[in-house]
């Protein structure tokens, strides 16, 4: 049974409001709303996030403060080097600002065969709006500010991940670990840290709503849970896969454990993919190939790899030389083995959610086209990154009734 | 006992933060400073393309050129360059219908096209 059930709910309040601020956001450039609206919705969004900073109510989370402000400024001090970063996602951005339209590239565009366009017009496109809006404030499109964003966007994740810890040490100890595995990966203009985030933020949100039994605080985890849903699934494609991952581990986790389905969670799950839907639905119905699952016989190729030592072997050797995940596996194993009869349900949670994730991952190699050499050495290390912070959150997560007594006790 | 450890931890994070910024992202207090001026970092952040984009893009501007597109051979072998002229180029728009042509430098080109500006890899001619 779990001990410690400490949970602050302002910083809880706090991320929802932001989190909608981010989503609403989006949902104005889904609408083809006046730019007017757009800029309140980005000032209120901007002075919601600059109350975290200001407020006393916040002050005891001065190294938060601290941390969230460095990125910031790091994020503004340094050139946009990624090509994935540049040519996928902030492309995109320059695209929404000079057309002010979302579905521009249906009509704008009289383009040749190679599939460029395709890919950046395909991708889910929320941090997109958000860079895009903030352009339009300024005025004018550069390499470096529009990126800066991302920092606003992986704040109420990383906000609802700390209100769980009420020990200093713990939230500064994840803050540390945070950055230590993906910290680059927030600021360099790409997605993977941000969807990493709101994936753990995810599975943590689905847990909760799995045990809480006072109503109000279920309806303000469903709420947040819509909403942290809807941002992973409009981030990166992998988004909505972490939430198939997520929605199926819960109901395998549930039907052990309660032998019924929660349809509450189901029903708000699947209205929270519709925006991605609706979107995916425009992409395929505009004959535009959004991914690379389409290009050949993807069940051959992966068929064929999965016969082929050579390539068993050459993804064994990226897994096992992926330092950052075989560090968090051993951290995992060691608190699963200490905390195993307290939490049973919450590491066969997690580690349902590592099997299928993982599994995900491994089959999306065996389906590229490209060489699979290229494609673990381009992508295999960031890949896994969801799972890396995944199983450094829950570990410190598993030890924080155990970690709290000690250090009372010592200090 | 505590306070120590949360302040190593801080300090650990620090560290962390000022690895990141130096060693893994190129951090420049002077991107920092100009990060909200126009066509500020523009040659670090293309890296190697920049010696074509930049200028390409330049002479676009300058010439008030609205659409572009490339030679055949662009097309079927694209590169990180190629890419790059149309992500960074932008607003000016990629069209098959364009006068505009950008070949590689060794490509042989139409006899109807002038030649406008070359760069260290490109050149860029109008074909009316």
């Amino acid at each position: 049974m779990i001990v410690n059930n400490y949970i602050n709910w302002n910083l809880i309040k706090y991320a929802s409001v932001l989190s909608f601020l981010i989503i609403f956001n989006y949902l104005l450039w889904s609408f083809n709303s006046w730019q007017i609206i757009k800029f309140i919705n980005f000032f209120l969004l901007l002075g919601t996030f600059i109350f975290f900073f200001i407020s006393k109510k916040f002050n005891d989370y001065w190294y938060l403060k601290i941390i969230i402000l460095l990125l910031l400024i790091i994020c503004l001090g340094t050139p946009t080097i990624s090509a994935d970063a540049r040519l996928l996602y902030l492309f995109s951005g320059k695209i929404l600002f000079y057309e002010s339209n979302l579905y521009s590239f249906l009509d704008n565009f009289n383009l040749p065969a190679h599939n460029f366009f395709d890919i950046v017009n395909s991708r889910p496109k929320l941090p997109a709006t958000l860079s895009a809006t903030f352009a339009q404030i300024v005025g004018y499109w550069n390499e470096i500010f529009p990126k800066s964003t991302n920092v606003i966007i992986i704040f109420p994740p990383i906000i609802f991940l700390i209100s769980f810890f009420k020990d200093k040490v713990l939230i500064m100890l994840w803050l540390f670990l945070m950055l230590f595995f993906s910290g680059k990966l927030f600021i360099m203009g790409m997605m993977d840290g941000i969807i990493a985030i709101y994936f753990i933020s995810s599975i943590l949100i689905t847990y909760k709503i799995s045990i809480t039994k006072v109503q109000s605080e279920k309806k303000l985890l469903y709420f947040v849970m819509f909403l942290f849903f809807t941002t992973l699934s409009l981030c990166k494609n992998e988004g909505t896969i972490m939430i198939l991952v997520i929605l199926l581990s819960s109901i395998f986790i549930n039907f052990i454990y309660e032998k019924k389905i929660n349809f509450n969670f189901l029903f708000i799950a699947l209205i929270s993919l519709i925006p991605i839907l609706y979107w995916k639905y425009i992409i395929i119905s505009n004959n535009i190939k959004f991914e690379y699952l389409q290009s050949g016989d993807t069940i051959g190729r992966i068929l064929e790899r999965l016969t082929k030592t050579e390539d068993l072997l050459v993804i064994l050797f990226f897994l096992a030389t992926n330092e950052k995940l075989v560090l968090s596996l051993i951290i995992f194993i060691f608190f699963v083995l200490r905390y195993f009869n307290k939490n049973k349900k919450l590491i066969f949670f997690v580690s349902t959610n590592f099997l299928l994730y993982f599994s995900v991952i491994i089959i999306g190699f065996f389906a590229t086209p490209r060489d699979l050499l290229v494609q673990l050495e381009a992508s295999s290390s960031r890949t896994f990154i969801p799972l890396v912070l995944m199983l450094i959150y829950f570990s410190i997560f598993l030890s924080k009734n155990d970690y709290f007594f000690k250090i009372n006790k010592s200090s | 006992m505590k306070k120590k450890i949360i302040y190593l931890l801080f300090i650990l994070c620090l560290i962390k933060l000022y690895h990141i910024a130096d060693r893994s992202l190129k951090f420049s207090p002077n991107i920092l400073i100009n990060s909200f001026k126009k066509r500020v970092a523009e040659r670090s952040s293309l890296n190697f393309t920049a010696v074509d984009v930049l200028p390409i893009r330049n002479f676009f501007v300058s010439k008030n050129i609205q659409e572009f597109k490339f030679k055949d051979g662009i097309m079927k072998n694209p590169d990180m360059s190629y890419q790059s002229i149309i992500e960074f180029a932008y607003p000016v728009k990629m069209k098959q219908n364009a006068t505009i042509l950008v070949s590689h430098n060794m490509d042989d080109v139409q006899s109807n096209c002038r030649l406008l500006h070359s760069t260290k890899n490109f050149n860029i001619h109008d074909c009316k």
